[in-house]
C-alpha cells in the first residue's frame, strides 16, 4: 500500500479512505434499495422537485407552444391602481410596490389570481407566458361520456335525453368531496390529452346521437373559451349546451356563456362562507352572484345543494339557503338535495341520512319552492317530478333514468298546470 | 423492580398509542410505520434530554470510603467521568418520571381522540399531512421522551450499585415482554385500550405509592391512584365519551382483536365504522348493486358463499335469490355481536334465517375446508391496508376458483371514480384483474364509483338481457338494479375503454408475496394530497416496459429481484459498518457506527416483518403486542447473554476476544437480514412464529452487539447513543461505571 506523510510527518494510508468508503458503501445501499427502480422519467421528476425547478421550466414544451391565448385577464397591473388586486384594506400609497415585469391578472373566475411570468392559476389550467395568459386545457378535452342528463342533475331540462359528457383537467376549488378528484385535481399535462377541435367534438357528439352537450365533472369555467366555442358550432348545428358549474366565476365570462348555452346547474355547496372556506377552500359570494346573473337570464337554471353530515345540513344553513333561493329566484326554479357519498378526502364521513334530506326538501317546500328534489337516493319519492297544483306524479324516475313522463307538452296531464323547464 | 417496571410501562404505552393512532388515522399502515419511528425518535430524544439534565437533577454517588472530589477519579475511569464526578439521578426524581408517565399516557390517549377536533380537521376527512405529523408528534412526544429518560436514570442507578448495564437492560426487555403479553391478553379478552391505558397508569402511580420515601410523591401518587380507579369503574362510559368526539350519534363502541369497531345511528340509518374508517351504513343500495350484478350471472344459485360484509346487506341481498344455503364467514366475532343486534329488523332477520350460517373464521382459512358454492361475494374493504390486500391477491383468487361450482359467478367491488381513473387507479385495477385473469377463465369489470369485479369458470354474460330476464323472473326489487339500470351498466362506453385500458397497461399482478395493489393503494391515498402521484409511471411500481416486453407478467422476477436489492443494501450497510470496524481507531466512533448501523438494520427488520406480518396475516391489531413482546425476549436475551459471558474471564481476554464477537454478531445480523429478504417469497414464512422467530432474533443480535460494544466504552455514553434505538440508546446513555470502562 502507498503511503505518503501529512502536514505532522506522520504516515498516513494512501488507501480507500474511511470516508469514502463509508459513502460509497452508503450510496450503493440506497441505490440497491430503491432508487435504481426509478425510470430515468421519474428521476428527473424527482430531482426536479427536489431542485425546486417547478412551473414553467419543468412543462411540456408543446404544451405551452400550442397552448392558445387566453380570455379575461389584464396585464396592465402597474398602469393601474392597486385595488384592482388588493382590497380595499390594503393600504397601497403606504408602501412601496415592487412588481414583477410581465405580471397578469387572471379574471375568469372569483380568485383572480395576479400570476408573475412562468407562474400557473389556482386552477392549475391558465399559465403566464412571457406576460401572456395562455390556457393549457382548451381543446384538451380528458374525458367524455355519454351519460343521461338526469345525472346533471337536470330534471326540468330534456328529461330523458342523453347528453355527450366532457371535462378537462382543473378546478379553481378544492372541495373535500370532490367525486370527480382525479379530473379536477389534475394537471394538464398529467394525461396530455390531444387536441380536439370545436367543431370535431361536436361533429363526435353528433355521431353518438345525443340531444345536448354537457360540460361537466370538472368545473367548465376553467376551459370557458372552449366551452364558448363548442356550444357556438352546436348551437350551429342543433345541439344544445349544458353546463355543471360550481358558479366560481366573474360576471364577464359567465355573460359569454349565457349567451352560448341551454342551461346551467349550479352546485350551491352550502349556504355559509366558513363552510366554503372550510371546506372549498373558495367563498360563497360569487357563487350567489353567479345564480343571481343565470336566473336574469334566458338560460334555463337548476340548483343542487349537496348536504354532507354534520358540514352542511344544519337548519340554519338549509333555511338560509331555500329562503334565500325563494327570495332571488322565486318558487320555480329546480333545488336538489343531493345525498352524500363518501369521496376523496371525505372518504370517512357517513352518506347523509335520509332523513336529513327529507327534512331539507320539507324546509324547502315549506318555505314555497315548487320543484324540490332528493337526489342520489335511487327509489326514493323524491327524485320523482310532481304538479305542484293537484299532486299528480309526473315524471318518474329510477336513479338517473325516466321510467314514466306523463307531461303533456310541458303542461299537467291531469289539472294542465305548466310545468317550468325544456321538454322533448 | 423499577427497571421490570420501566419495560412493562413502556411497550404497554407504545402498544396503546400504537393503537390509538392507528385508529385517529382510519387504519393507514403508513402512518402506523411512521408512528413507530417516531416513538424511537422521541425515545432517544428524552435519553439525549438526560445529558443536559444531569447537573441539575442528579447527585454524586460516593462508594463508601472513597475519596470525593477529583480525587476520585482515577486512572480507570474514563475522561468525562475524570472531569466531573459519577451523578446518579435522585430517587424523587425518578418517582416524578414516573409519575410524569402515569399521568401523560391517558393524556395522550385522550389527545389522540381528540386530535382531529384540535388540529382543525374536517369529520371523515385525512388530516392534512403535516398535521398529521404534529398530531403523532404530540401524541408520542411527552410519554416517549420521559420513558426514555427515565430508563435512563433507572439503569444509571441500578449499575451505580455495581451492576452491569447489559443485566439492567435485560430487566427492562423483560419487563416489555410482560407489557406487551399483557397488552395482547388483554384486547383477546375484550378489554379497551382506554382502560389497558388506565390500568398501566395506575399501576405506575402504584409503584410511586409503595415507595417508603419520599413523602411528596408518593402523595401525588395517591391522588393519582385514586384518580385512576375512579377512571376505572366508569372506564366504558368514558371509552364512549371520548369515541363520540369524532362520531356522533355513537351507541356502541368496542375494541376487538382486530380493530376498534363504532356503531352510530341517525334517524334510521346505522353506521359501522372500524378504525374510524367507514366501513358501511344501512341506507345505501351499494349491497344490491354487487349482489345481484354477480348472482344474475348465474342461472340459479344454490349456496352462496359471502366473505365479509354479511352484516353490511350482502346476506340480506343474496336471499332475495332463494338459494338452499348462505354461509357468511367472517374473522371478527366480537363486532358481529356488536353490530348486528343494532341493524335494522330486516338486516336483522335475513341474519337470523335458517338459510343463513354464520361462521367465525378467517375467509382463507376457512376456503381451505370449504365446499363448492355458485357464487362467492366478498365483502371486505379495498386494498388500502395489508390487512385487506390479502383478499385480491393471485393466490386467494385461485383458493376462490377451487370452490367455485361449474358456471359460478365471483364478484367484488372496489372504488374507482367513475368518470376517469388515474394512472395509479388503473395500475391498482390492472394488477387485481390480472390476479383475477390468473385464476378464472373470464373475468369483466363493470366500471362504476365503485367498480363491480366479476370473474367465472365460464363464459360471463356480457348481453344486459340475460340479466334482466333473471331479474324478472326472480321477482328481485332493489332500487338500484332495475331493468334500465343494468341495461346501462352493461352498455355505457365506460366498459370498452376501461377493459381496453386495462389491457393495454403494464400491471403487476397482486400476489401474496408482491401486494402492489396495497402498495398502490398507499399511493392513491397520498395522491389525494400530492395529485401528481396519481401519475406514478409503472416504473414506480417497479415494472419496465423492458420487463413486460420479457413477458414479466407474473411479477416473480420482479420480485425476487427486488429481494434481492434489500439483500445487497443491507449488505451494503453491513459493510459499511464493518469498515469502520476496521478502519477506524478511535473507539468513541467506531461505536458509534456499530451501534447506529446495528439500530438501523434491526429497525428496517422489526418494520420489514411487522408490516410483512400485516400484509399476509391482516391481524397485526391483534398481534402487535405479542410481535413486540418477542422483540422484547430477544433483546433481554442478547444483552442478558453478553452479560453472562462476560461475567466469567479477564478483561484482557475480553479485549482480545471483542472484535471477534463483534463480527460475529454483525455477520449474524447480516444474514438474519438477507434471510428475511429471500424469505419475501416464501409465504410459510410469514406467520406469526416464523415473523415472532425473526423478531426475537433481531433483538437478540442488536442488543448483544450494543451490549458487547458498550462493554468496553471509556467516553462519555451519551455520547454513543444518538444514532441507536431507544433503548438501546438509553442504556449507552445510562452507564457511567467505572467497571464498564478499560
Amino acid at each position: 500500500m502507498d503511503r505518503a506523510s501529512d502536514s505532522l510527518g506522520r504516515e498516513r494510508s494512501r488507501g480507500p479512505s474511511r470516508r469514502a468508503f463509508l459513502r460509497t458503501s452508503i450510496g450503493l445501499g440506497l441505490s440497491l434499495a430503491g432508487l435504481e427502480s426509478l425510470s430515468p422519467t421519474d428521476a428527473e421528476r424527482v430531482l426536479r422537485i427536489l431542485s425546486g425547478e417547478a412551473k414553467a421550466a419543468g412543462f411540456p414544451p408543446d404544451f405551452l407552444r400550442e397552448a392558445p391565448r387566453a380570455r379575461y385577464w389584464t396585464s396592465d397591473l402597474l398602469a393601474s391602481d392597486c385595488t384592482r388586486c388588493h382590497s380595499s384594506a390594503f393600504e397601497a400609497h403606504l408602501r412601496s410596490g415592487n412588481h414583477e415585469s410581465n405580471l397578469v391578472k387572471c379574471e375568469l373566475c372569483a380568485q383572480r389570481c395576479v400570476l408573475k411570468d412562468g407562474d400557473r392559476g389556482r386552477c392549475r389550467a391558465r399559465i403566464n407566458v412571457g406576460g401572456e395568459l395562455r390556457s393549457l386545457v382548451y381543446g384538451r378535452p380528458i374525458t367524455v361520456h355519454v351519460d343521461p342528463i338526469e345525472k346533471g342533475p337536470f330534471y326540468h331540462f330534456l328529461p330523458g335525453s342523453r347528453s355527450f359528457c366532457l371535462a378537462t383537467a382543473g378546478c379553481p376549488l378544492s372541495c373535500k368531496f370532490c367525486q370527480n378528484w382525479e379530473i379536477s385535481q389534475a394537471r394538464p399535462e398529467d394525461r396530455r390529452p390531444p387536441f380536439t377541435s370545436a367543431a370535431d367534438l361536436v361533429s363526435a357528439s353528433h355521431d353518438r346521437g345525443v340531444e345536448t352537450i354537457t360540460f361537466t365533472y370538472n368545473e367548465p369555467t376553467v376551459y370557458a373559451e372552449y366551452v364558448c366555442d363548442v356550444a357556438r358550432e352546436a348551437r350551429r348545428q342543433g345541439l344544445r349546451s349544458t353546463v355543471v358549474s360550481c358558479g366560481f366565476m366573474t360576471a364577464a365570462p359567465l355573460g359569454e356563456i349565457c349567451d352560448v348555452i341551454d342551461a346551467i346547474k349550479f352546485d350551491l355547496k352550502g349556504f355559509d362562507q366558513q363552510f366554503y372556506d372550510r371546506v372549498c377552500e373558495a367563498e360563497l359570494e360569487p357563487v350567489l352572484r353567479s345564480i343571481r346573473q343565470v336566473a336574469r337570464s334566458n338560460v334555463h337554471l337548476e340548483v343542487v345543494n349537496l348536504v354532507v353530515p354534520t358540514l352542511n345540513d344544519s337548519d340554519r344553513m338549509l333555511r338560509g339557503l331555500v329562503d334565500w333561493m325563494m327570495g332571488e329566484l322565486g318558487p320555480d326554479v329546480p333545488l336538489h338535495f343531493s345525498r352524500f357519498s363518501p369521496a376523496f378526502q371525505l372518504g370517512n364521513l357517513a352518506p347523509t341520512p335520509l332523513a336529513t334530506l327529507e327534512r331539507a326538501r320539507e324546509l324547502a317546500q315549506a318555505a314555497g319552492l315548487r320543484y324540490v328534489y332528493v337526489g342520489n337516493a335511487p327509489g326514493h319519492a323524491g327524485a320523482h317530478t310532481y304538479c305542484p297544483t293537484c299532486g299528480a306524479l309526473l315524471i318518474e324516475r329510477s336513479g338517473f333514468f325516466v321510467v314514466a313522463n306523463r307531461l303533456v307538452e310541458g303542461t299537467c296531464g291531469a289539472c294542465g298546470t305548466h310545468i317550468p323547464g325544456v321538454w322533448l | 423492580m423499577l427497571l421490570f417496571a420501566i419495560g412493562f410501562f413502556s411497550l404497554l404505552g407504545q402498544v396503546v398509542l400504537l393503537r390509538e393512532l392507528t385508529v385517529a388515522s382510519y387504519g393507514n399502515d403508513l402512518v402506523l410505520a411512521f408512528s413507530i419511528g417516531g416513538w424511537m425518535f422521541w425515545s432517544a430524544v428524552g435519553v439525549l434530554t438526560g445529558r443536559v439534565l444531569r447537573p441539575l437533577v442528579h447527585r454524586p454517588r460516593r462508594e463508601p470510603g472513597a475519596p470525593s472530589g477529583a480525587a476520585a477519579s482515577g486512572p480507570a475511569l474514563p475522561s468525562w467521568a475524570r472531569r466531573k464526578e459519577p451523578r446518579v439521578a435522585t430517587r424523587a426524581s425518578v418517582s416524578a418520571l414516573v409519575l410524569a408517565v402515569s399521568a401523560l399516557l391517558p393524556l395522550a390517549l385522550v389527545f389522540v381522540r381528540g386530535s382531529h377536533r384540535i388540529l382543525g380537521g374536517v369529520p371523515g376527512a385525512f388530516l392534512t399531512p403535516g398535521r398529521q405529523w404534529i398530531a403523532i408528534t404530540m401524541a408520542l412526544l411527552p410519554v416517549a421522551a420521559v420513558l426514555g429518560l427515565l430508563f435512563q436514570w433507572a439503569a444509571e442507578r441500578y449499575v451505580s450499585t455495581g451492576r452491569s448495564l447489559a443485566r439492567a437492560y435485560a430487566i427492562e426487555s423483560s419487563g416489555g415482554a410482560c407489557g406487551g403479553l399483557f397488552a395482547s391478553i388483554a384486547l383477546s379478552c375484550g378489554m379497551s385500550v382506554l382502560l389497558q391505558a388506565l390500568i398501566g397508569s395506575l399501576g405506575a402511580a402504584l409503584l410511586v405509592l409503595a415507595e417508603r420515601r419520599p413523602l411528596r410523591p408518593r402523595l401525588v401518587a395517591g391522588f393519582l391512584a385514586a384518580l385512576y380507579l375512579l377512571a376505572l369503574g366508569s372506564a366504558h362510559r368514558l371509552d364512549f365519551w371520548l369515541t363520540r368526539w369524532n362520531h356522533p350519534g355513537l351507541v356502541a363502541v368496542a375494541d376487538t382483536p382486530y380493530c376498534r369497531v363504532a356503531v352510530t345511528s341517525m334517524a334510521d340509518q346505522v353506521t359501522v365504522y372500524t378504525d374510524n374508517a367507514l366501513a358501511y351504513e344501512t341506507e345505501g343500495h351499494e349491497a344490491a348493486g354487487l349482489v345481484h350484478t354477480t348472482a344474475l350471472q348465474v342461472d340459479a344459485p344454490r349456496r352462496i358463499l359471502v366473505l365479509g360484509g354479511g352484516a353490511a346487506g350482502l346476506v340480506r341481498e343474496a336471499l332475495k335469490h332463494h338459494p338452499e344455503e348462505v354461509t357468511y364467514v367472517d374473522v371478527d366475532r366480537r363486532l358481529l355481536e356488536l353490530v348486528i343486534p343494532r341493524l335494522p329488523d330486516d338486516d336483522q332477520a335475513s341474519l337470523r334465517s335458517g338459510t343463513v350460517q354464520i361462521v367465525i373464521a378467517d375467509p382463507r382459512r376457512f376456503l381451505d375446508r370449504a365446499g363448492r358454492y355458485d357464487v362467492i361475494l366478498l365483502g371486505m374493504p379495498e386494498p388500502s391496508s395489508g390487512q385487506a390486500g390479502r383478499y385480491y391477491s393471485r393466490e386467494f383468487f385461485r383458493q376462490c376458483a377451487a370452490h367455485l361450482a361449474p358456471g359460478g359467478a365471483l364478484g367484488f367491488r372496489m372504488r374507482s371514480s367513475e368518470n376517469l381513473w388515474n394512472q395509479v387507479q388503473a395500475m391498482r385495477a390492472a394488477s387485481v384483474f390480472h390476479a383475477l385473469e390468473s385464476a378464472f377463465p373470464d373475468v369483466l369489470v363493470l366500471p362504476a364509483s365503485e367498480s363491480v369485479f366479476l370473474a367465472s369458470n365460464a363464459p360471463l354474460r356480457r348481453d344486459p338481457a340475460v340479466s334482466i330476464e333473471r331479474l324478472e323472473c326472480r321477482g328481485i326489487e332493489s332500487p338500484l338494479v332495475t331493468a334500465p339500470v343494468l341495461r346501462d351498466l352493461y352498455t355505457n362506453d365506460r366498459g370498452p375503454q376501461i377493459a381496453r385500458r386495462i389491457a393495454e397497461l403494464p400491471a403487476i399482478v397482486h400476489t401474496d408475496g408482491r401486494p402492489i395493489g396495497y402498495q398502490l393503494s398507499q399511493i392513491l391515498w397520498l395522491s389525494q394530497f400530492f395529485p401528481s402521484l396519481g401519475t406514478a409511471s409503472p416504473a414506480l411500481s417497479g415494472l419496465t416496459q423492458d420487463r413486460i416486453a420479457a413477458g414479466d407478467q407474473g411479477g416473480r422476477r420482479v420480485r425476487s429481484n427486488r429481494a434481492w436489492r434489500a439483500f445487497l443494501a443491507v449488505l451494503a450497510l453491513m459493510l459499511a459498518f464493518a469498515g469502520s470496524v476496521v478502519f477506524r481507531r478511535r473507539g468513541l466512533a467506531r461505536r458509534i457506527v456499530l451501534v447506529g448501523s446495528a439500530a438501523t438494520i434491526a429497525m428496517v427488520l422489526e418494520s420489514v416483518l411487522i408490516l410483512r406480518y400485516q400484509v399476509h396475516r391482516g391481524i397485526l391489531f391483534r398481534d402487535i403486542g405479542t410481535l413486540l413482546t418477542l422483540t422484547m425476549i430477544g433483546l433481554a436475551a442478547g444483552a442478558g447473554g453478553v452479560d453472562r459471558l462476560t461475567a466469567s474471564g479477564s478483561e484482557a481476554s475480553h479485549r482480545r476476544s471483542g472484535p471477534r464477537t463483534i463480527s460475529l454478531l454483525t455477520g449474524g445480523l447480516a444474514i438474519l437480514a438477507a434471510l428475511v429478504g429471500v424469505s419475501a417469497a416464501l409465504p410459510a414464512t410469514h406467520g406469526l412464529v416464523a415473523t415472532g422467530i425473526g423478531l426475537f432474533l433481531t433483538g437478540a443480535l442488536v442488543s448483544a452487539i450494543f451490549a458487547q460494544a458498550t462493554r468496553t466504552q471509556t467516553e462519555d455514553p451519551t455520547r454513543v447513543i444518538a444514532p441507536s434505538t431507544p433503548r438501546i440508546c438509553a442504556a449507552g446513555a445510562s452507564d457511567p461505571s467505572p467497571r464498564l470502562s478499560c
